[in-house]
């Protein structure tokens, strides 16, 4: 994988899904780029490449995620990184199973992605709140947050088949094995 | 994960904990680095977004500013103004309380020694369990001494001055505190607050666990519940004689001595939620 065009994709994902997604927000739940991104790499980049690239992604959305906890701001640099690790390694498992190209399989692949991550974000944020100076990132329970978490994930899920077809057009500067071999 | 071709490596493993040890860090540890961090991934990010999000906001503009940008711009000012409003109003009702609270401490000069009212505040409280002693923020330089009072609107004794002031603060052992000790104390009728001492009851209180002063009264003594405790004790400043100490809260037949009963007085001066007191400084020559 050319890491010039990850950083170059992670940069515009990351900035639009901060300044520019939130157009698309229904019902208080706003897509994510970077779940798309990570489910686009996770599919098509070697296996170690795959999981860094993950892993890079969600350390970044960790750091631009800030949580108000006590009226001070704080980053907590993990949960969504963890998440990402562990929705490659499911992506990783199935993927050789699917049609990579398919527009469905990347949907499916951001959908399993996210579902992952939420999962570990969430039971990571809980672990958190035991600590004396825990506090957790939610009004309610873990479970009405997860529920939140899933529904942007289904969402999500929508917009990652038109990114993955956009995605696809830019397929040969990825430098992906199978890139690599078509040339 | 094993090392090969299909595992993601060591380095990788040894990440993986590294970013669970951090995901479980306390957030005093994270907060000092991290905002500095997130800063410095966001400076190259920042401008981009910046135009992005008025690229969204041009798509699809908040719901709230549909009344045009003079009227939201008015409803701002409106709003700005009537925080100001509410802060200044607490502000002088602040120092209205200040004022009326030294008047009334200047009122009480009795025993014909001068007094000086200095309003301290509480900046902070010792270490240790039961009642704390206070620290205030005035000391040698305001005149305060060794054993002066300290009151709350007007006549309410708090407690007094332990140890040598510092130049700019001092600490105040509250009357609960058990180095306080005996108090000697009158005790008014609650439908005569007024009453002087030779009709009161004189009684000898010293502070208990639960926070209450207790002592012992000749039955006959005609005391009874709500009645107003006053201070009568030789042993404390002059300033601080017939301060309110309290209200008689409880009442019953002592075990040892039928022929007396047990007060239980509550303090005036609640001092966990005290923030400003009023000491009373005598004034030499």
């Amino acid at each position: 994988m050319s890491w010039s065009a990850f950083i170059l994709a992670a940069a515009v994902a990351l900035t639009m899904d901060a300044s520019f997604m939130p157009v698309f927000e229904f019902a208080g739940i706003t897509p994510s780029l970077v779940g798309c991104l990570a489910a686009f790499v996770a599919l098509h980049a070697e296996r170690r490449a795959a999981w860094w690239g993950c892993w890079v992604l969600g350390l970044l959305l960790d750091l631009s995620s800030p949580v108000s906890i006590a009226g001070t701001v704080l980053f907590v640099p993990g949960p969504h990184a963890l998440g990402f690790a562990l929705g490659a390694a499911g992506v990783l498992a199935v993927r050789s199973e699917v049609m990579r190209r398919s527009m469905v399989a990347a949907a499916a692949a951001t959908l399993a992605v996210l579902v992952l991550a939420s999962l570990v974000w969430t039971m990571l944020w809980s672990l958190r709140g035991w600590w004396p100076d825990g506090e957790v990132p939610w009004a309610g329970n873990a479970l009405v947050e997860l529920w939140h978490l899933l529904l942007a994930s289904a969402y999500t899920t929508l917009l990652a088949l038109p990114v993955a077809w956009l995605l696809g057009r830019t397929f040969d500067q990825w430098g992906f094995p199978a890139s690599r071999r078509r040339r | 994960m094993t090392r090969g071709t299909h595992g993601p490596g060591r380095m990788f493993a040894a990440t993986m904990i590294a970013t669970v040890a951090l995901s479980l860090a306390p957030s005093s540890f994270l907060r000092s680095w991290t905002n500095d961090l997130s800063a410095l991934l966001w400076l190259p990010l920042r401008p981009p977004a910046h135009g992005l999000t008025a690229l969204r906001y041009w798509l699809r503009p908040p719901a709230e500013s549909g009344g045009g940008g003079d009227a939201q711009m008015i409803r701002d000012e409106r709003d700005r103004f009537r925080a100001l409003w509410h802060a200044e109003r607490l502000r002088a009702e602040g120092l209205s309380q200040r004022l009326s609270q030294i008047e009334r401490a200047r009122g009480m000069d009795r025993g014909g020694v001068p007094v000086e009212p200095v309003l301290a505040s509480v900046t902070g409280r010792g270490a240790g369990s039961s009642e704390r002693f206070l620290v205030l923020n005035a000391g040698k330089r305001d005149g305060v001494q060794a054993g002066d009072p300290a009151v709350i609107g007007g006549d309410v004794l708090v407690g007094r001055v332990v140890g040598e002031p510092g130049e700019a603060s001092c600490w105040l052992a509250p009357l609960r505190d058990a180095s306080t000790g005996r108090l000697d104390v009158y005790i008014a009728p609650a439908d005569r607050p007024e009453a002087p001492p030779s009709e009161g009851v004189i009684a000898q209180l010293r502070p208990n666990a639960q926070g209450l002063l207790v002592g012992e009264v000749d039955s006959a003594g005609k005391v009874d519940i709500g009645d107003s405790v006053r201070l009568a004790d030789p042993t404390w400043k002059p300033s601080a004689q017939g301060m309110r100490v309290g209200v008689i809260r409880g009442l019953r037949k002592s075990d040892r001595n039928p022929l007396r009963s047990v007060i239980e007085v509550e303090c005036e001066a609640e001092t966990d939620r005290m923030r400003q007191v009023t000491l009373k400084v005598e004034v030499n020559g």
